[in-house]
């Protein structure tokens, strides 16, 4: 690719001449007052140089697409509801641009947001189990399965590329910001040194099984919206070369070739090798959208690319993230719009949000960290104001990192069960008070980015839980909240019980309310007593401040 | 090679899609679909829009305007183009009448630079028509996502101090003067080093997407 622009911003535009209305742009675009005479020099060099006119007509489109990405996510929303209130009114401008300006995005009273429930479940990719590739690859399967195990595996700090770090204010719970992988297994200790004498019978006690639900699918939902495949024009961006397990049949056969345009395929394996020579293997149910000969737009379902270097630059554009091929084999899987999963077999990736104010950025390695689940709320529920993104990557042997964004604010974790106690705080608070999540998260970025790791103990009922950073002092607190509120976990909690850290003779349920809950808190060599769950809540909140917002807050009303 | 995608996930799924519309909506079936368009489609009209009209607000307003056309005129989508290639040609009608329109009101005002702007956004969307007629194929009407995907690539090029200005600038809405300050730099050079990047960044762009197609 060119090298232009390698060192962007180096002034090369500034030769001769242009430099006094280049200079005069700028602060006529900033809304700087100039003086007549200035006017004037400004509209001459914009009339008579036209490559200063092209110059900054060009640069005047960068800063609305700059701007437009910057505010898409918030925006999203409103704009669908604005659509549909004009359509039902049948208010449409006869006269367009008429109504320019006055009354830009209209309200969203008349769509408003659907109602959503989060449901975490251990569902697998889907059927994985007994589904056969073209391929014949080995496949991801066993989440279930993995779930548990990674639930009982304990996090690490794993070194990692993490764009959002550039953010001011972004807070990093995790402070190890190497850019490679280094396998240390401090995970176990973390989880150890936390909660002597674990006892995962008691957890099955406390903690009943979670329901699995049946998946909602949204093609199924809403009526067909295919209006073309079967491109017959040029150019042609794919052509379909393989079949398998079709059995409900479909309009393709093998040759069958494809431009733009939503390709749908209901059930079966199919086979399309790009123009590029990229060939990617799509699973039904899925629809997908090809973007050009050498990238694609997976609207849901599942696929998987190989790419040979020939078609080196091929992406993959999912609802929430971008993959970009690093010269490899990978998968992708939409989930119900929210969730994306990307998993490299071979050679390497970048992952990046398509939610541009976190930037959450990742390089994926088939040895190093190789998966990865991105989770955000699906386009048709997203908050206008707040969108936030959560994403974990895991590495062969179930070491975890994850990252949890906001506005902007970003916190890394290295335990999966403190990232999923976050997230779901997060994920559940910006749907039902988008304002005060937004609020509490900054705090929450802020405080823990500001103030030193809590180190300490909570000494209760003659067990104790010790920490000595963040993470360590969330997990501590979840652990906690699973001995003595039971029924927390089984909405929106990790999903499963977890099963490693609970000590025993701890009576089931006796921490419901404040029966018989009292002990100490240390944290930094501050103590505290208490005599309830309110009292601890209290404390903590004092000894922690904001921070002990996302991830400590007990719940104990609910 | 052993696999485990998933743990313990997220999956937010709208429970009742139908619910929320009102009823006298949902008597015509194609209202739902008509909902997926506007999500599919949304990102590439209001950026397309946005190449030629300066304001956000008016942009989204013609944008909606798209839309509007787009389904009271699904009826009659036969299936010749793709449903994209078809809702950009609309996109491109609207903006180009639109353009046309804001240039006649122009002469009748005094002459001032946001009106010789409008006249050259016209004169760049004609130009921009026909070299794609010429190539016949409107590359980025019909895929203005790809725009704001090397917009991306583009920034990732960027110097890191650059690309974190983008992000303060831009992405976290900080001023110029606040970013100013905290690197002790005027706030005019801090916008004139945004203007620089975004010429490099717009130079990007046209250097991946021109291959094979004229310059001006």
């Amino acid at each position: 690719m060119n090298e232009n622009h390698q060192h962007a911003g180096n002034g090369h535009s500034g030769e001769g001449t242009r430099v006094e209305p280049l200079s005069l742009w700028s602060r006529w675009v900033a809304g700087d007052p100039l003086g007549s005479e200035e006017m004037k020099q400004l509209q001459t060099a914009l009339r008579e140089d036209l490559s200063f006119r092209q110059a900054v007509m060009n640069e005047r489109r960068v800063e609305r697409l700059l701007r437009f990405d910057a505010l898409f996510a918030q925006t999203e929303a409103f704009f669908a509801a604005g659509v549909l209130k004009r359509c039902r009114e049948g208010a449409t401008a006869n006269s367009p641009g008429d109504s320019a300006g006055s009354n830009t995005i209209p309200n969203r009273s008349l769509s408003q947001p659907h109602p959503i429930e989060i449901n975490v479940r251990p569902r697998a990719w889907r059927d994985s189990q007994t589904r056969r590739r073209l391929a014949d690859r080995k496949l991801p399967a066993r989440l279930a399965l993995a779930a548990v195990a990674l639930l009982m595996a304990g996090g690490v700090g794993l070194g990692w590329w993490f764009r959002a770090e550039l953010s001011s204010g972004a807070g990093a719970i995790v402070k190890d910001d190497s850019q490679h992988v280094s396998p240390q297994p401090s995970g176990d200790l973390v989880n150890e040194q936390i909660v002597r004498e674990p006892s995962p019978n008691l957890a099955e006690q406390l903690i009943p099984e979670k329901q699995l639900e049946p998946a909602v699918d949204l093609t199924h939902q809403s009526p067909d919206t295919r209006f073309s495949e079967g491109e017959r024009q040029p150019p042609v961006f794919a052509t379909l070369t393989g079949i398998k397990r079709a059995t409900e049949g479909g309009p393709f056969s093998v040759g069958t070739t494809f431009g733009d345009g939503d390709i749908r395929f209901e059930s079966g394996d199919w086979q399309l090798t790009m123009t590029s020579g990229a060939v990617v293997e799509v699973f039904g149910p899925s629809r997908l959208e090809l973007l050009s000969d050498n990238s694609l737009m997976l609207i849901e379902g599942e696929l998987s690319a190989t790419v040979p270097t020939s078609a080196q630059g091929f992406y993959v554009l999912t609802p929430s993230v971008m993959v970009i091929d690093l010269g490899t084999v990978f998968d992708v899987a939409v989930h119900d719009q929210g969730t994306t999963e990307v998993e490299v077999r071979q050679g390497r990736v970048a992952v990046s949000s398509r939610e541009p104010v976190t930037q959450q950025q990742w390089h994926l390695d088939a040895d190093g960290l190789y998966q990865l689940a991105f989770y955000s709320l699906p386009p048709s529920s997203k908050s206008p104001e707040s969108q936030p993104i959560a994403s974990l990557a895991k590495d062969q042997s179930g070491h975890s990192a994850g990252a949890i964004s906001l506005d902007g604010r970003t916190i890394k974790f290295n335990d999966e069960i403190v990232f999923a106690t976050v997230r779901d705080q997060v994920f559940q608070g910006i749907l039902e008070s988008p304002e005060h999540t937004a609020s509490s998260w900054k705090d929450f970025v802020d405080s823990t980015a500001s103030q030193p790791e809590p180190s300490g103990s909570v000494l209760i009922n003659g067990v104790q839980f010790e920490f000595g950073n963040w993470n360590e002092a969330i997990l501590a607190q979840h652990r906690l909240r699973q001995l003595w509120m039971p029924p927390y976990g089984t909405g929106q909690g990790v999903g499963q019980p977890d099963q490693r850290q609970l000590p025993q003779g701890v009576p089931p349920g006796m921490g419901r309310g404040s029966t018989g809950f009292r002990g100490t808190l240390m944290i930094n060599g501050q103590e505290r007593s208490f005599e309830s769950a309110e009292q601890y809540q209290a404390a903590v909140r004092e000894l922690l401040g904001p921070a002990a917002e996302f991830g400590f807050r007990f719940d104990w009303q609910r | 090679m052993q696999v485990a995608l998933s743990d313990s996930r997220i999956d937010v799924e709208p429970t009742d899609r139908e619910s929320s519309i009102p009823v006298d909506q949902c008597e015509n079936p194609r209202v739902l679909a008509f909902e997926e368009i506007v999500r599919l489609y949304q990102r590439d009209v209001r950026s397309y829009v946005r190449r030629y009209l300066a304001t956000d607000d008016v942009a989204d307003d013609l944008a909606q305007e798209v839309f509007v056309e787009v389904y009271r005129s699904l009826p009659r989508f036969e299936g010749r183009s793709s449903l994209k290639t078809w809702i950009m040609a609309i996109a491109r009608n609207r903006v180009g009448s639109w353009l046309r329109q804001q240039t006649r009101q122009i002469r009748c005002r005094t002459i001032d630079i946001e009106s010789d702007l409008v006249q050259y956004q016209l004169a760049q969307w004609q130009d921009d028509n026909a070299t794609c007629e010429r190539q016949s194929q409107h590359r980025f009407a019909d895929g203005q996502t790809e725009e704001l995907t090397l917009l991306r690539l583009c920034l990732q090029r960027l110097k890191e101090e650059h690309r974190e200005l983008v992000q303060r600038f831009y992405f976290e809405g900080m001023s110029a003067e606040a970013i100013g300050q905290e690197q002790g730099r005027n706030a005019g050079t801090i916008r004139m080093t945004l203007l620089r990047i975004r010429q490099a960044l717009a130079k990007c762009i046209r250097n991946h997407t021109a291959k094979g197609s004229d310059d001006e």
